[in-house]
């Protein structure tokens, strides 16, 4: 089957690869219909996760329909049409049930840290991922949800990831009327933050970036207010200006560990390796927000370690929330605010494109450019 | 036929022909789709860029006209609060203790597991020097800084290791690319 396969930092290809099997009674064998490139993928694709493979397919964000079933699956039949959350989960692990799906200890036999994640690298568990004709999903009868008859899987792709990861990101900051949020990072899962912070009935939303055309975006789509962090001389400065004097209530870390706006991080992180990356959009959120505020973060960081200024965290008395989205306890309500249109997470897709094309869609989406917000893949075959 | 496909979608050039504006796209949903779904794309003609600013001003109030503003305002409709609920299986699961995928094999576990987890991927086990480097770094715990930075090492070798294997069309076209 042909799949997007990594070859080394920017080196990715779409080649053929051995067909997935069951290996499991409880998984299923795939036939994606669409997959996306998420933000975190570039994280991959930049040689910045340890433990990515030559060969591994990337892809944790895709719907399908079941072609193949475990001996025990039970909720689901040859022909449904499912979206697949990213996490794999056991459903009854200690922390599964708590709602904790996305450290389920079940799934991941190579890491503490935290559970198994469809196509993104052997930190979390070594499987293969959906940008790719067929994907084995275990745990079928726990993770993937059917799609209703009267949606698209385009209507419902985006829930298995930047969906419930933006609405959880939001959550995080225990939103209420009175709250300024500002979010940092203008890509899909800060977009989607952004409308989640609305929905969380936020007084007043901020987005903060350096693209352009993504502030276009935030603005359009979210009718937020907008920083360039490009073009104001300093951006901690500027959220306490627009709050008085104070900061923002709920700071959101939206970008994670390939933020720009530090050239120290950027030698450090980015150019000598010895920081997993840069924390300049975590830095700035914590320097930003008010006293006894609070902060969501919602970017994914790497291990092992990052220059964090957790001094100036603790002397503010800030609350920190952190972690990959549980995304599976999300999905009933968030498809229901598809359904009732307070979310439209299609309208993200800003290129369509044939499998085949995915390594370009992922040098367009690394240098931001051609207005890319989210891109579909469409494997062979697929309608 | 599938060879055809892949020859005929080899394609830069679809990238452009199936580009799509979102405008474009909200256009193009069915329309028994759009009634169900009460347009976003409304939603986004109706605030021109800058209305926002009057929206949301310093001091001001929350801005209940927008149709999405504070559907989850109670945190009870909250899904994830709060953040860990009482005990209960999640989705479907039929069991108390998942049944184990068997083993075949070289088993990868990291240290303090005796065998792997219930289920796990056997995808691209650890071969050639990379391969000993990565079995080296998970016989170190994941809470040192030496199991992160030689899984670091044991890729950077592991892409290089892997080089020979590509023919030099491949490479090409993956450089060209990138």
């Amino acid at each position: 089957m042909l799949a997007l396969t990594y070859h080394g930092p920017s080196l990715v290809r779409v080649e053929e690869n051995p067909e997935p099997r069951i290996e499991h009674p409880n998984d299923i064998i795939l036939r994606v219909t669409r997959a996306t490139i998420c933000g975190s993928d570039l994280h991959l694709y930049h040689g910045l996760i340890p433990d990515t493979r030559v060969g591994t397919i990337f892809g944790h964000e895709f719907t399908g329909v079941v072609e193949e079933l475990g001996a025990s699956v039970q909720t689901l039949k040859r022909g449904d049409r499912v979206v697949v959350p990213f996490n794999i989960a056991c459903g009854t692990c200690f922390f599964c049930q708590r709602g904790r799906t996305s450290i389920c200890e079940n799934t991941n036999p190579l890491s503490s840290m935290v559970g198994g994640v469809h196509g993104y690298s052997h930190t979390t568990g070594g499987y293969q991922g959906g940008q790719a004709e067929r994907v084995r999903v275990p745990f079928a009868d726990v993770g993937p949800m059917k799609i209703p008859d009267d949606l698209s899987d385009e209507d419902v792709l985006f829930l298995s990831d930047i969906i419930p990861t933006g609405y959880q990101a939001a959550e995080q900051g225990d939103i209420g009327p009175e709250d300024t949020v500002a979010v940092f990072g203008s890509g899909p899962v800060g977009l989607l933050a952004q409308r989640s912070a609305w929905i969380l009935g936020a007084r007043r939303v901020i987005a903060i970036d350096s693209v352009g055309y993504r502030l276009d975006f935030a603005r359009r789509y979210n009718q937020a207010e907008t920083i360039d962090f490009g073009q104001v001389p300093d951006v901690v400065a500027r959220l306490r200006e627009m709050t008085d004097g104070r900061g923002p209530d709920v700071c959101i870390d939206a970008v994670g560990l390939e933020a720009k706006g530090s050239m120290l991080h950027d030698v450090l992180g980015k150019g000598l390796m010895v920081e997993a990356g840069t924390p300049t959009a975590l830095n700035w959120a914590i320097h930003s927000v008010r006293r006894g505020g609070r902060i969501s973060i919602i970017g994914v960081y790497g291990p092992p370690w990052n220059l964090v200024d957790v001094g100036a965290a603790m002397n503010k008395g800030l609350s920190i929330k952190a972690g990959q989205c549980d995304v599976k306890r999300y999905l009933p309500r968030l498809l229901d605010h598809i359904r009732n249109g307070r979310i439209d997470g299609k309208a993200l897709i800003t290129h369509r494109v044939p499998l085949e094309a995915a390594p370009d869609m992922y040098r367009i989406f690394a240098e931001r450019t051609d207005g890319i917000i989210k891109a579909a893949l469409i494997p062979p075959g697929a309608k | 036929m599938k060879a055809a496909h892949r020859r005929e979608a080899r394609v830069k050039t679809k990238v452009r022909q199936q580009k799509a504006t979102p405008g474009a796209e909200q256009q193009k949903a069915t329309p028994g789709a759009e009634q169900q779904k009460a347009t976003p794309g409304a939603e986004q003609q109706k605030a021109a860029p800058g209305a926002e600013q009057q929206k949301a001003t310093p001091g001001g109030k929350p801005p209940k006209d927008l149709p999405f503003w504070g559907a989850d305002l109670n945190p009870e409709a909250r899904p994830g609060v709060p953040r860990e609920s009482a005990p209960h299986p999640m989705g479907g699961a039929h069991w108390r203790e998942p049944p184990r995928q068997p083993v075949q094999g070289e088993p990868q576990t990291r240290v303090g597991l005796s065998r792997p987890t219930p289920v796990f991927s056997t995808a691209l086990p650890p071969r050639g020097l990379s391969g000993m480097v990565r079995r080296a770094a998970h016989r170190i715990p994941d809470h040192r800084v030496a199991h992160w930075m030689l899984l670091l090492l044991a890729d950077r070798i592991d892409a290089v290791e892997s080089l020979p294997r590509l023919s030099p069309g491949a490479l090409l076209d993956m450089l060209r690319r990138r």
